[in-house]
């Protein structure tokens, strides 16, 4: 594996032999010194053209505690198109000597353009609306924490699926990993053809959580509002939101995800975001460990 | 004055239905003979075994982009990568800088036009002045200085009023329409064909209805005012049932096809290639199913290439920003001929789709192969294996889907009125 | 995935203990078939096993001299699974400690130890992941039977501290490290089954030491076959087995708890 853009490209063997090694580094970062030597002298360039604070500082510890050199590029708002060429800038990356891009780009695609411009591995760490691959793999390792594996287990992700590359990036995963998964949400934000991706579309909150081992909440974003999608954040926390009660009618052990930030009192109640079956900080725990696997494993294979 | 004899090779002239080994005869700037054997000295003899030999074509949407944009094109390149594609006769859109709104800019066209293009270049004014889609342009005086259409293409007129209005005033003065219908709307943000590969590649879509609600508004104006509609670059299945149904009901309306949409479908943009990315977007299998027997049916009249040139480095940027377009020139008859290999067209069916029927949507008087017609002709070479690369394109601009492709049949030479614009076999020796 | 070791490298030890040793098996053939002609000393480390190995080799001995050594000679076809050679037959071998021979090893190793120390106040004992293990077990065993003191076992996984891993190729899955809870201020004592380049021990030795400063550390293995690349020096060894530097030393489980030591 050479790159990791997206979780649509590896096979199941590719992203267990991540989930695999992912358990390794987790004991790491329970170390009192959170530091191997496996990356002494590498260049990680993590180019966050979007911002972002917890995957990018996610991507610098992951970087640091395998003892990469993490350089943070970041630039805010402005598209590429307004900037540079997107050769010019992976010239200019390469001309850097760095060993691994993580990029995070506003605008789908980026990761994979820069890419075949690059010899370098590049880690998509979030393109638009499409895919965020190491959230995906942090939370299949956070499920297969729960339950020891992902064979069978039913996941409904819950929210504006057709505006979410964590959604995208899991529904991928999750599938090929073996799980059940359904998407539920309002019907303006569930994307055209989901059903070819071997994904159950559930018509209500209720439908999608009954039964479900996890239930993964997307977060929502608020300019999503602007473009009619939904009428109001009320009508959204009433039909789509997580309460103590809805979640219920899940399995007794389900446990409860989500990318973060978490809207409180919106996609999700306060009860069930701090509640036991909430793994949310497990994610973000698991999340450094997963970036670890990613870029340890990446630095090998590209060479 | 010259004699030219073209021998040996398969004359396919769809204005006479001909389709037979026949010599072709052009003294000075004009056919003078078809025939078997003809007698009589020529000064030049082109052997032409194997070959075909037909009208120039004719593309009814280029984007020359000059004045203005040269950087991408020039009327002088543009007509060069027509040459080498097989046409003769070209229709400049109006959306240079400045737009074609004006007579001085059409008069302007023209002049570069005699001054430095290889082919015809027929000039489409904007039909609103500055493409806002607000007032109409000054449609008289820009007819009378040599407009043969009236086209705020990808600028569409979204107001129905300002449209009906622009139709019922074109009829008046005796010219057609062309409207790129797409609903900007309802497209939104979209970049790509609303479905699955959209979905996967996370990319904004636009739903088919984006262009077919805007065929069906055009349709009932065109209708209403009885104007001629001549409906650009058709791209979903809906939009040919209607048109075929507008037809059957007497409705003057024509629509054209792009070579991209009859080869490629959304499929394609999967890798984010800003190449695939155009206006109207690549659709679905079906859509393009409904297109190939939409032209193979004659709901749509004929193919047109929509040669929309852009720079490399505007087009390598993020999916989202890059502009819609491609150039289409150069790779257009291959993909006609590859209908005809799939036996969709006949050969003179196809041939007719670049040449008679796009001449005759607006009336232009080209393609043909009458005896004291002007010698515009192509030969083609069937089978000729070929591959697109960009340093073999004429073009300026390179931002071609089909790059790195091999394909079959190529337009080995091509005269415009008499003169050999194109020679492929002598440019490459 | 199954257990074992489709994920191990140069190390590649199995999760697993009783199966680790398919690392230089044949992904659990027959126990003819462990040692691999054709790659220097580790047959396919990444090679997933088919079926745990039967009676399961132990540890490939090879691994710690191989991992060390020839691993690096050997990087690319003893670490992708993909350019893994196949056995074109079973390789042949010789047994150069039975299951005897191995039992009296650790009692011997397991009093040295106690006699070294003056007891197990102050011992805390690592395995190397993974051939390690089993090796560690049977002396712990050994030191209980004699002192009456069960002590818990550590379990450290030392590919992201090795200077072969370190380096580019294909990435072999690290283990999870269980150490115990402290290190500090005790005597660690390192086991592993084959000693061989001496690599192992020194990335184990920077692993330990991330954990905490302990008061010494010894290192014991089963079996010296030497070939030291490192100036490593063992404190106990089972037994020293001259080797030509191309044979592999394996360590296999030939029945629940008993192993034998093979030379191929």
């Amino acid at each position: 594996m050479k790159q990791l853009l997206d979780t649509e490209t590896p096979s199941r063997e590719e992203l267990e032999r991540i989930l695999d090694t992912t358990e390794a580094m987790l004991e790491i970062s329970q170390r009192d010194i959170k530091k191997v030597p496996t990356l002494r002298g590498r260049t990680v360039i993590n180019m966050f053209l979007e911002p972002s604070t917890r995957t990018r500082v996610s991507f610098e510890i992951a970087a640091k505690r395998l003892s990469a050199d993490a350089i943070n590029v970041t630039a805010s708002g402005s598209s590429l198109s307004k900037a540079e060429t997107l050769s010019d800038m992976a010239r200019n990356l390469s001309a850097m000597q760095a060993d691994v891009l993580v990029v995070r780009d506003r605008n789908a695609g980026v990761p994979a353009m820069l890419a075949r411009h690059l010899s370098i591995p590049v880690i998509n760490a979030g393109d638009g609306n499409h895919e965020h691959p190491t959230q995906a793999l942090l939370d299949a390792f956070t499920i297969r924490q729960a339950f020891g594996n992902i064979e069978g287990r039913v996941v409904s992700i819950i929210g504006d699926v057709a505006h979410s590359r964590v959604a995208r990036s899991n529904i991928h995963a999750l599938t090929k990993l073996g799980a059940e998964v359904r998407i539920a949400g309002p019907p303006t934000m569930i994307p055209v053809g989901v059903e070819q991706f071997g994904v159950k579309p559930c018509t209500s909150i209720d439908e999608a959580l009954d039964g479900a081992h996890v239930v993964m909440m997307l977060r929502i974003q608020m300019e999503r509002l602007e473009g009619a999608l939904f009428p109001s954040v009320r009508e959204y926390a009433s039909t789509w939101g997580l309460s103590r009660e809805r979640l219920r009618l899940a399995r007794p052990d389900a446990v409860v995800l989500h990318p973060g930030p978490v809207n409180r009192g919106v996609e999700i109640q306060s009860e069930v975001a701090d509640a036991e079956p909430s793994r949310i900080l497990d994610q973000v725990t698991n999340g450094v460990a997963t970036r670890m696997a990613v870029l340890y494993l990446l630095t090998g294979d590209s060479q | 004055m010259t004699v030219t004899r073209i021998r040996g090779a398969r004359l396919l002239d769809p204005t006479k239905g001909i389709d037979d080994a026949l010599e072709l005869e052009i003294t000075g700037s004009r056919i003078s003979a078809v025939g078997h054997e003809l007698s009589g000295s020529a000064d030049q003899v082109v052997e032409a075994e194997g070959l075909w030999l037909a009208p120039g074509f004719v593309d009814l949407h280029t984007h020359l982009r000059e004045p203005g944009q040269e950087y991408k094109e020039s009327i002088a390149t543009g007509t060069k990568s027509a040459a080498a594609g097989g046409f003769t006769t070209v229709c400049a859109m109006a959306n240079t800088d400045p737009v074609n709104d004006s007579p001085a800019v059409t008069e302007f066209i023209r002049r570069r036009a005699r001054e430095t293009a290889a082919v015809r270049v027929h000039v489409i004014a904007a039909a609103t002045q500055g493409l806002r889609g607000e007032v109409m342009s000054e449609m008289a005086l820009l007819r009378d200085a040599g407009a043969v259409a009236f086209s705020d293409d990808g600028a569409v007129i979204m107001n129905a009023a300002v449209m009906r209005r622009v139709l019922e005033y074109a009829f008046g003065i005796g010219r057609t329409v062309i409207a790129h219908c797409e609903d900007l709307d309802l497209r939104g943000p979209g970049v790509v064909h609303e479905g699955a590969h959209a979905t996967c590649c996370g990319l904004p879509g636009s739903p088919a209805e984006a262009e077919s609600v805007m065929v069906a508004r055009d349709l009932e104006l065109a209708r209403l005012t009885g104007a001629a509609l001549h409906i650009a670059h058709v791209s979903a299945a809906r939009s040919v049932d209607m048109i075929r149904d507008a037809k059957r009901a007497g409705v003057r309306v024509t629509a054209e096809v792009t070579p991209h949409h009859l080869a490629l479908c959304d499929e394609r943009i999967r890798g984010y290639d800003t190449n695939a990315k155009m206006a109207p977007p690549l659709r679905t299998a079906r859509d393009r199913e409904a297109l190939r027997e939409g032209l193979a049916d004659g709901t749509i009249d004929c193919v047109a290439t929509d040669h929309a040139p852009h720079a490399a480095y505007e087009k390598d940027v993020e999916f989202c920003g890059a502009p819609f377009g491609v150039v289409g020139l150069e790779t257009a008859l291959p993909i006609v001929l590859e209908l005809v290999r799939e036996r969709r067209l006949s050969a003179l069916a196809a041939i007719d789709a670049l040449t008679r029927r796009p001449a005759r949507v607006l009336g232009l008087g080209a393609g043909t192969l009458e005896v004291g017609a002007p010698a515009d002709l192509v030969l083609i070479d069937p089978d000729r294996v070929w591959k697109v690369e960009a340093q073999g394109l004429a073009s300026r601009s390179k931002n071609s889907p089909f790059l790195g492709n091999e394909f079959v049949g190529r337009a080995t030479q091509t005269w415009v009125g008499g003169r050999v614009v194109h020679a492929l076999d002598e440019e490459s020796s | 995935m199954t257990h074992s070791n489709s994920s191990s490298g140069p190390r590649s030890r199995g999760t697993d203990p009783r199966v680790s040793a398919t690392e230089a098996s044949s992904g659990g053939r027959t126990p003819e078939s462990l040692a691999l002609p054709g790659s220097p000393d580790r047959g396919s480390p990444d090679r997933p096993a088919s079926e745990p190995a039967p009676s399961g080799s132990a540890s490939s001995g090879t691994r710690g001299g191989s991992a060390l050594g020839g691993a690096i000679a050997a990087e690319g076809a003893a670490l992708d699974p993909s350019e893994a050679p196949q056995p074109s037959a079973p390789a042949p071998f010789r047994v150069v400690l039975d299951a005897a021979g191995v039992q009296r090893a650790a009692t011997r190793l397991a009093h040295e130890i106690l006699e070294r120390n003056g007891g197990l106040d102050s011992v805390a004992v690592v395995a190397i992941a993974a051939g390690g293990i089993p090796v560690a077990r049977l002396i712990l065993d050994k030191l209980e039977q004699i002192t009456g003191q069960r002590l818990p076992l550590g379990e450290l996984d030392v590919t992201l501290y090795r200077d072969d891993v370190v380096g580019r190729g294909k990435r072999p899955v690290p283990h999870r490290t269980r150490m115990l809870p402290t290190v500090a201020a005790m005597r660690v004592v390192l086991i592993d089954d084959v000693m061989f380049t001496g690599r192992t021990v020194r990335a184990a030795m920077d692993a330990v030491i991330d954990f905490g400063r302990p008061e010494g550390i010894q290192v014991a293995c089963l079996v010296d076959r030497g070939h030291r690349e490192l100036p490593i020096h063992v404190d106990f060894v089972g037994k020293n087995i001259p080797t030509q530097r191309a044979e592999q030393v394996s360590v296999v489980e030939i029945s629940p708890n008993t192993f034998e030591v093979r030379v191929a």
